[in-house]
């Protein structure tokens, strides 16, 4: 089996702790915490834990087209994007996701935001 | 009996820390005559005056109120808590006792166990393509053509088919003269021929090394000949660049058995076609030979 983040940080149990932990951390923050009044939040952790672990490397999980049309009405804008980033980022951190390996996922959802984001 | 009488009564679950609150159903006829859920719930709001469970209740209620069911599970979540509750009401002779459960790492624990067993799967298919599939050529391999014979034969009640026991000609000299990369390219080059030139009446796979196995299913015997025979011929159209940049053709020889006359099991007919093989290689190659007996 190839070599993964995916592989490396104990697939999709250790990395839905991480997006358990990445969502409280949206949850606190008022630029995002609108977007998610009566969210199933359960639903959007294992959505979440599915997306990030195929962008570590796991399996696949969702087309480009389906990302642009689970997004499409969301209101999501560039400010709402870059906090975001920045918590997966300070999440990454707290869960003890190396700095290198935490670029490289990252650098991977950038090429995902014209998908997320409304223009 | 009033309901805050009842509410005074509750049991508390141990391990859950949460009420299962017992309502008298003699009492409170008009509320479980149709045994709804939902009035049940906004009896125990009514009934709730414990503040810490009276936000929860709240919620029940405005989720029940676009529901009617005797189950329902809520998820309350705010920056720092999320947990996840299944609400049963069970009517048990003239009580209904609605029952809470936290069901938090239930559910994680069936997300986990839905994508980890979805991955297993994806897993144990590629094995199976692997252990299945030539790495080189991309065609089945010899584990898969006998798999492969073997359902034919129980499955189709009049299974016949014919075997084609084929190998590339001068394959040796191509390695020795051209390197291995030249060789594997050749072989690729055959097997995407063939696959390109056959229906899906057909069956073809590497047996190993240059020899491979084409197998046409309930043909005639003459039509199977004559279509390996046609296979030999369009073969030795192809044109290869050598790494000196010259060109030059491929062909085979083959040895054909046929299903019944020439054996039942794939090991024999293959050894019968092996023979009819020899004898193609025996006289001048390039050429498609019938197993003829002893």
């Amino acid at each position: 089996m190839e070599s993964s983040l995916f592989i490396k940080y104990g697939g999709f149990s250790r990395i839905y702790i991480v997006i358990e932990k990445f969502y409280d951390n949206i949850l606190k923050s008022e630029t995002l915490n609108t977007h998610f009044k009566n969210t199933n939040m359960e639903r959007l952790i294992h959505h979440q834990t599915s997306f990030i672990s195929s962008l570590m490397g796991g399996p696949d999980y969702i087309s480009d087209e389906q990302l642009a049309q689970a997004h499409k009405n969301l209101g999501i804008n560039l400010k709402d994007w870059q906090e975001m980033i920045n918590i997966l980022s300070l999440t990454f951190s707290e869960q003890g996701i190396s700095e290198d390996d935490a670029k490289q996922v990252i650098a991977k959802l950038e090429t995902k935001r014209d998908f997320i984001v409304c223009h | 009996m009033s309901l805050e009488q009842n509410y005074a009564d509750y049991s508390v679950l141990n391990y859950l820390q949460l009420p299962v609150v017992v309502f008298s159903a003699n009492e409170h006829k008009e509320v479980f005559q149709n045994n709804s859920f939902q009035l049940v719930a906004q009896h125990y709001l009514n009934a709730s005056n414990n503040p810490t469970n009276r936000g929860l209740v709240q919620l029940i209620i405005s989720k029940l109120l676009e529901i009617d069911t005797d189950k329902l599970e809520v998820e309350i979540n705010d920056a720092s808590y999320r947990h996840i509750f299944r609400f049963t009401a069970n009517v048990v002779g003239e009580h209904v006792i609605v029952e809470v459960e936290d069901i938090t790492e239930l559910k994680r624990n069936q997300f986990l166990f839905n994508r980890t067993n979805s991955l297993l799967e994806d897993y144990s298919k590629q094995m199976f393509e692997l252990a299945h599939t030539d790495q080189l050529t991309n065609v089945p391999n010899r584990r898969a053509l006998f798999a492969k014979f073997s359902q034919l034969q129980s499955n189709h009640k009049d299974f016949s088919c014919t075997v084609s026991l084929i190998d590339l000609d001068h394959f040796k000299r191509f390695n020795d003269s051209f390197g291995h990369d030249f060789g594997d390219q050749v072989l690729v080059t055959f097997a995407k021929h063939v696959k390109d030139s056959i229906d899906d009446t057909c069956y073809f796979a590497r047996l190993g090394g240059e020899e491979f196995c084409l197998i046409q299913i309930n043909n005639k015997d003459t039509v199977c000949f004559a279509n390996t025979e046609k296979l030999l011929q369009t073969t030795k159209t192809i044109k290869l660049m050598t790494p000196d940049n010259s060109n030059i053709g491929m062909s085979f020889s083959a040895g054909v058995a046929v299903y019944g006359k020439d054996g039942i099991s794939l090991d024999e007919l293959l050894n019968n076609a092996d023979k009819a093989l020899y004898f193609a290689k025996e006289n001048g190659r390039s050429r498609v030979v019938k197993f003829e007996g002893a």
